[in-house]
């Protein structure tokens, strides 16, 4: 079948060529094409907030890949199976759902369209963000929104300087044309934007609006979840925005949870007592202690106050009044327990509300002359700690100011009488779980140990912190009290009472070791020069002293950090 | 000589498209090419230190893990520090069932004179490090072969990577 042209050139080779070439052209053409619409990075955001995601979300155009960080950003956890190619995810509701994951790049990730229908979001794509949203609304969703209703539970819109959804015209940012109509949009944003109501088909409406200003308000743990909430609207106030939508996994704290009926005080004895809040409906407290003055603040969620009633007074040593107090979230009712003494305290909810116990702290309550304390001069021998020059080759060690100021503060509590264990004396190394285990062969009340703290930065911090362990109720008492005396007698900055969760995912190992109330006290940094410079007086290293006994007497018989102690009538000579 | 002509187009066609399969391929699965990976070091915030994380290139043919690893103890910019002890380098890395164990020269030994925030830092550095590998779920850290154990924190052995494994949860750093 072969021919020739008019030039008698055979054509059955060439015509092979050219289709030859055609179709590697078109390969090529298709590899190039699968090059460009490979995934590329996008920055997520959740109904316009940003998530904060390590690793980045990846689209190519037809899906987006989030990391399996993000899950729990959007309200849900997960488990991997089957090597780690399949993560089973636990929606809001606890149903469950098997996701295939994908590999776009190196690492696994969750295609976004397995998840989009059981959470009621669509993704939109702007530039290099993709927004994760509920579906758009339908036409009528606005005429549905009611503006928000001011309750008890949350300031009224007026007063916060909201106005209801359907009627907001803020004022224009410096240098913007005042739009007409409502507009919506961040505070700050050089742009406001059209008003959004945005329906979720069955499960209520969303409204963002402007505010004037920034609130004081903190923004919801994950506002996303709004998007797979239950039905319902509440005014959420988050971050400068005012969302108008369903609440449940911003949660508790603003979906109304009961009106309080009535605070009552259980007296077991002078050492116990018990503040039952009774609700009409079950409350959801969380607690915080507050300084100066020392006091419990205890937060609920969507509870609402009795008409009339603010304050409760409370004739118990321990315990003063309850009394409501500033929210600290828009949403959440907060009382405050004014405190007569040091107290360990432990909230819980029930049935008809909830209760605070309150106690005298373990081992207090009692005279300081009938404790026995370990005191713990950190580190020692081939472990000097931090430590920093001073020119001519010497060195500040923090072993050695530990020791110092521990060996004074113990003889400072034996001239009160006091038995007092060290667990080192001189420079010598010990483990770690051997310096609690001190506290316990003595049989010891309290274990406190003595630092130096450094930050790799010079000068970036300064002060004095107590940690104690994860949620101890007694050992925070304890870093209570020494973290203010010590600080006081120091001259150094109170950076408060710390757990050490914040530290360390199993906190620090001398407080995790130790069978009595415990503290770590960091007197303050070595990398700051105007704490190195206190922490070398020995005037100061004897008032540091001064004050880890006063901390610890302060705990052992009950005064608030903030009060003095009461003068000692005799010393032990 | 046409013919000829067109099957040696026809090679070189070849021979370019294998190059750019290999290319994406290679990029695609993250062993080579252009990839990068984060890195937390300690920053001046506030009254105190936190660490900022930032994305770091790979070089083609460094695995990204060990680049990671090894970047946290590289000196910082300005304003900024290390996580790791300055010198410390990788000696071995690997990931069995979700444990990596990382073993580090001696030079990170030197934590112990960081004082409790430096030593705090240096843990949440390297477990932010290995937790942007789904792969690794905990962290043993050795020094030479040895077990490690900070002087505040005790024996960094099967740490968790990420905060939800962690009895800590999302409370953040003081």
């Amino acid at each position: 079948m072969s021919g020739r042209d008019a030039r008698g050139v055979a054509m059955a080779p060439r015509r092979g060529a050219v289709g030859a070439a055609a179709i590697w052209g078109v390969l090529l053409c298709a590899l190039c094409a699968r090059a460009l619409a490979a995934p590329e990075p996008v920055r997520v955001t959740l109904r316009g907030k940003p998530l904060a995601l390590a690793t980045p979300a990846l689209d190519d155009g037809r899906e987006l890949y989030l990391p399996l960080a993000a899950l729990p950003r959007l309200g849900l956890t997960y488990t991997l199976e089957r090597r780690d190619e399949i993560a089973r995810v636990t929606l809001p509701g606890g149903r469950t759902l098997e996701v295939p994951l994908a590999r776009p790049a190196a690492e696994r990730m969750v295609p976004f369209s397995a998840l989009a229908g059981p959470l009621a979001l669509e993704r939109r794509r702007q530039g290099d963000t993709c927004d994760l949203r509920p579906p758009a609304a339908p036409s009528s969703a606005r005429e549905h929104v009611a503006p928000p209703k001011p309750t008890a539970t949350s300031p009224p819109p007026e007063k916060a300087g909201v106005q209801p959804a359907q009627s907001i015209d803020p004022p224009p940012p410096a240098g913007a044309s005042a739009p007409s109509g409502p507009k919506t949009g961040s505070a700050g944003a050089a742009q406001p934007e059209p008003a959004r109501p945005e329906a979720l088909p069955s499960r209520g409406a969303v409204v963002v609006v402007d505010l004037p200003d920034r609130l004081p308000v903190s923004a919801p743990a994950d506002p996303a979840q709004a998007a797979v909430a239950s039905p319902g609207v509440v005014l959420i106030l988050a971050d400068g925005r005012a969302f108008l939508g369903p609440p449940e996994p911003l949660a508790s704290e603003s979906r109304p949870a009961g009106r309080i009926v009535d605070v009552l005080f259980d007296a077991e004895d002078e050492r116990h007592v018990q503040v039952r809040i009774l609700a009409d409906g079950p409350l959801q407290p969380r607690t915080e202690v507050l300084s100066d003055p020392t006091r419990i603040a205890l937060d609920l969620p969507g509870a609402a106050l009795p008409e009339g009633a603010s304050e409760w007074i409370a004739d118990h040593p321990l315990l003063a009044a309850v009394r409501s107090a500033p929210a600290p979230r828009p949403g959440v009712l907060r009382l405050e327990l004014e405190l007569r003494n040091l107290v360990a305290h432990h909230a819980a909810a029930t049935a008809d509300g909830a209760l605070v116990n309150l106690r005298v702290p373990r081992g207090a309550g009692r005279s300081v002359q009938e404790a026995i304390v370990v005191l713990d001069p950190g580190h020692g021998g081939y472990q000097s700690g931090c430590n920093i020059g001073i020119g001519g080759g010497k060195r500040i060690l923090e072993k050695d100011i530990t020791l110092a100021v521990a060996s004074l503060a113990a003889g400072i509590l034996r001239k009160s009488g006091v038995r007092v264990h060290m667990t080192r004396t001189s420079d010598t190394a010990m483990t770690l779980p051997a310096r609690p285990a001190v506290a316990t062969e003595r049989n010891a009340d309290l274990f406190v140990s003595v630092h130096v703290d450094f930050t790799p930065i010079a000068n970036a911090a300064s002060g004095t912190t107590a940690y104690y362990h994860m949620q101890d109720a007694d050992s925070r008492c304890l870093a209570l009290s020494l973290a203010k005396r010590v600080s006081q007698a120091g001259g150094f900055p109170n950076r408060g009472a710390v757990s050490d969760r914040r530290l360390f995912a199993s906190g620090l190992a001398v407080l995790r070791h130790s069978t009595v109330p415990a503290v770590l006290v960091e007197l303050g940094y070595l990398s700051h020069s105007g704490d190195r410079r206190k922490l070398l007086q020995p005037e100061v290293q004897l008032a540091l002293a001064q004050g880890i006994a006063d901390g610890v007497r302060g705990y052992v018989e009950g005064v608030l950090p903030e009060q003095p102690l009461a003068q000692q009538t005799s010393e032990v000579p | 000589m046409r013919s000829r002509a067109a099957v040696w187009l026809c090679g070189m066609a070849v021979l370019a498209l294998a190059g750019v399969a290999g290319w994406l391929w290679a990029s695609r699965s993250g062993e080579g090419g252009a990839r990068e990976v984060r890195v937390s070091r300690p920053v001046r915030a506030g009254d105190g230190v936190e660490l900022r994380e930032q994305s770091i290139p790979v070089p083609s043919g460094v695995e990204p893990m060990r680049r990671a690893v090894e970047a946290l103890a590289e000196p910082a910019g300005e304003g900024g520090s290390s996580a790791l002890p300055k010198g410390t380098r990788v000696l071995a890395l690997s990931v069995r069932e979700g444990v990596a164990t990382l073993d580090l020269s001696g030079e990170f030994a030197a934590l112990g004179e960081s004082g409790l925030t430096g030593e705090s830092l240096a843990q949440e550095a390297l477990r932010r490090c290995f937790a942007q590998f789904p792969e690794v779920k905990r962290l043993t850290v050795t020094v030479e072969g040895r077990s490690f154990e900070g002087e505040h924190s005790g024996p960094w052995n099967d740490l968790p990577v990420r905060e939800e494994d962690t009895a800590a949860g999302s409370e953040g750093r003081p």
